[in-house]
């Protein structure tokens, strides 16, 4: 089967300041591609390069056999991509309502009023908090608010930026369940950069090693956790 | 004499233009961060339009007439908002892109200042031949060199009042109240909030933040074009007219704290009270003091830049960011 998204030695970066090198990799349908590497290797602008938020150079990429290399980022999202910031993914000034409402933008009014109720039947917590500004949730209900957000437009593909960055262990043990259940219960195909290089490799099926913005490994997530060398070397996993 | 009814009624018009000025100015600066120095004339470029009516309705011939300010309000609103857009998108989008810095885009619009000065200058050589058939003298005077004078014979009255006392805060109320609802309650408005708190994000969900950015832009010149059809009725027209009004209208803002069209609108008018009560007690006080008649009106920039020191001294992120239900409590306005 071909792979739902291919990436093809990609050059990017932020406008004479390259991050990323040649770098490629394919992800399989309905997989959980994970990617790891150190504090500033270019994991963020890896998945902004994949929504169209950075500069390519060179190479490209094809998200179910379309080419969307160099396409804006509000034509990638038409294309069943949501991307999930690492920071200020919700508007913190809006109420969890509006925030839902703008998530649904591109969509027909009665779609959208759908939409919006079936993400509230997931998550039940935003229910009681539609009123209050998005700045007055927890850090783990922003993630939750996001994530609904981005499951509004039924994507095929999530694209996760750390999403339990600053969370409590338990708290981001749940989102990590939450992304699981995404991709088991709706069949959405899961990229996801990880601080936590275990949980998330234990999680993955596939995964990529990016360090100093190069492809170090790229195979399966399982045994780069076993790797004799990589994981100490660059992800603090203990031989 | 203490208060002065006439003086209120003619600050409550050229408070309200400083208002309506004051919040559009904030609203182009929260969308694009660059302080637009060319907004004050977009409001002399609004008073032109309706000297532009006046010539298009054949009045100049005849005298006076309401229908200059029916046709004038829209047609400013239309014109000048284009004129904002276009800056927008010609000048100050391409720049910003180029990563050229907040100061540099801000000497831009000093650039456009000039240019659009120049326009009106043009403007008016064109109506100055026209409207020397025009048996109002008022009218000559304003496109003759050196080209510096008031339309009021053309103002109306509405019950003894004169019309700008009464158009004037109408327009600012109902412009704020109308793009507070449009903000709050229309799917574009929201879209609008999101896209300026945060672009990228708004992006991400498919908002198309530089159609949202371009609207804001239109939606401030427009408002900017109405406040100087209020102006040809209250104020001294004269292309350049901007160059000093620009120091109310930031003053305004700032007092405002350059976050929030409310506190836009409220420090602009605050601002044109300040100005105008300061300049007739200053006066009546000197007066007094020295036994002879003292006229300070061109001084008047003197009290909206002491507003602006003493707002960035005691708070300068503006009275939006005071805590108005303390002081109320503290009043004993509210428990
Ligand atoms: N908007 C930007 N403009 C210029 N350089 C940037 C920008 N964002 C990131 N960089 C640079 O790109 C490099 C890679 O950053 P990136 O955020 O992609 O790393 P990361 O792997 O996500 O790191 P972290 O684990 O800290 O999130 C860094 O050197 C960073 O300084
Ligand atoms: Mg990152």
């Amino acid at each position: 089967m071909a792979p739902i998204l291919e990436v093809k030695g990609v050059d990017a970066g932020y406008g004479k300041l390259q991050i990323l090198f040649n770098v490629s990799m394919e992800v399989e349908s309905k997989d959980i591609f994970v990617i790891v590497g150190p504090n500033g290797s270019g994991k963020s602008t890896l998945l902004k390069t994949i929504f169209g938020l950075t500069r390519i150079y060179k190479g490209s990429i094809r998200f179910n056999g379309e080419e969307i290399t160099g396409k804006p980022p509000h034509d990638i999202a038409k294309t069943g991509i949501a991307y999930l910031p690492q920071t200020d993914n919700v508007f913190a000034q809006l109420t969890v309502a509006e925030n839902l409402k703008m998530a649904a933008y591109t969509l027909p009014s009665d779609l959208a009023e759908e939409r919006i109720s079936e993400v509230l039947e997931r998550f039940p917590l935003l229910k009681a908090r539609l009123k209050d500004k998005a700045m007055t949730l927890s850090g783990g209900q922003r993630q939750i608010l996001a994530m609904a957000m981005s499951l509004i437009r039924k994507p095929k593909l999530m694209l996760f930026d750390e999403p339990t960055a600053a969370l409590a262990p338990k708290l981001a043990a749940e989102i990590l369940d939450e992304i699981i259940k995404l991709r088991d219960e709706l069949g959405i195909t899961i990229i996801l950069v990880e601080q936590n290089a275990k949980k998330a490799l234990q999680m993955g099926d596939k995964a990529l090693l990016l360090v100093g913005g190069r492809v170090m490994y790229r195979g399966g997530a399982k045994e780069l956790l076993e790797h004799p060398e990589l994981g100490a070397l660059y992800l603090g996993l203990k031989k | 004499m203490v208060l002065n009814v006439q003086l209120f009624l003619d600050t409550m018009a050229y408070a309200s233009v400083l208002g309506l000025l004051s919040m559009s100015l904030t609203l182009t600066y929260i969308v694009s961060r660059v302080p637009n120095f060319a907004h004050a004339t977009f409001a002399a470029i609004g008073s032109y339009m309706v000297l532009i009516v006046v010539w298009l309705l054949g009045i100049y011939k005849t005298g006076p007439s309401w229908g200059v300010y029916y046709a004038s309000l829209p047609l400013s609103f239309i014109v000048v908002g284009a004129v904002a857009l276009l800056q927008y998108l010609i000048v100050l989008r391409p720049l910003a892109k180029k990563g050229i810095s907040i100061d540099g885009l801000m000497i831009a619009t000093l650039g456009i200042d000039i240019i659009l000065v120049g326009l009106l200058n043009i403007s008016a050589d064109f109506l100055e031949d026209i409207f020397q058939q025009s048996p109002d003298k008022d009218l000559r005077k304003l496109v003759t060199y050196p080209r510096s004078g008031y339309l009021s014979s053309y103002e109306p009255t509405i019950m003894g009042v004169t019309a700008s006392s009464i158009l004037g805060p109408l327009l600012l109320v109902v412009s704020t109240v109308g793009f507070y609802l449009f903000l709050t309650k229309t799917k574009f408005g929201t879209a609008m909030r999101a896209a300026i708190e945060n672009p990228q994000l708004a992006e991400t969900l498919g908002i198309n933040v530089n159609l949202v950015y371009s609207v804001s832009w239109f939606i401030a010149g427009g408002l900017a074009g109405m406040a100087g059809v209020i102006m040809v009725m209250t104020t001294k027209l004269n292309p350049t007219m901007g160059w000093l009004l620009i120091v109310s209208v930031f003053a305004g803002s700032i007092v405002g704290g350059l976050g929030s069209l409310f506190w836009g609108a409220v420090g602009g008018l605050l601002v044109g009270f300040l100005e105008q009560f300061g300049v007739y007690y200053t006066q009546i006080i000197l007066g007094a003091l020295t036994g002879e008649t003292v006229s300070l009106g061109n001084y008047r920039q003197v009290f909206s830049l002491g507003a602006i020191v003493v707002m960035l001294l005691v708070a300068p992120q503006g009275l939006a960011s005071l805590n108005w239900g303390k002081i109320l409590s503290r009043l004993g306005l509210r428990r």
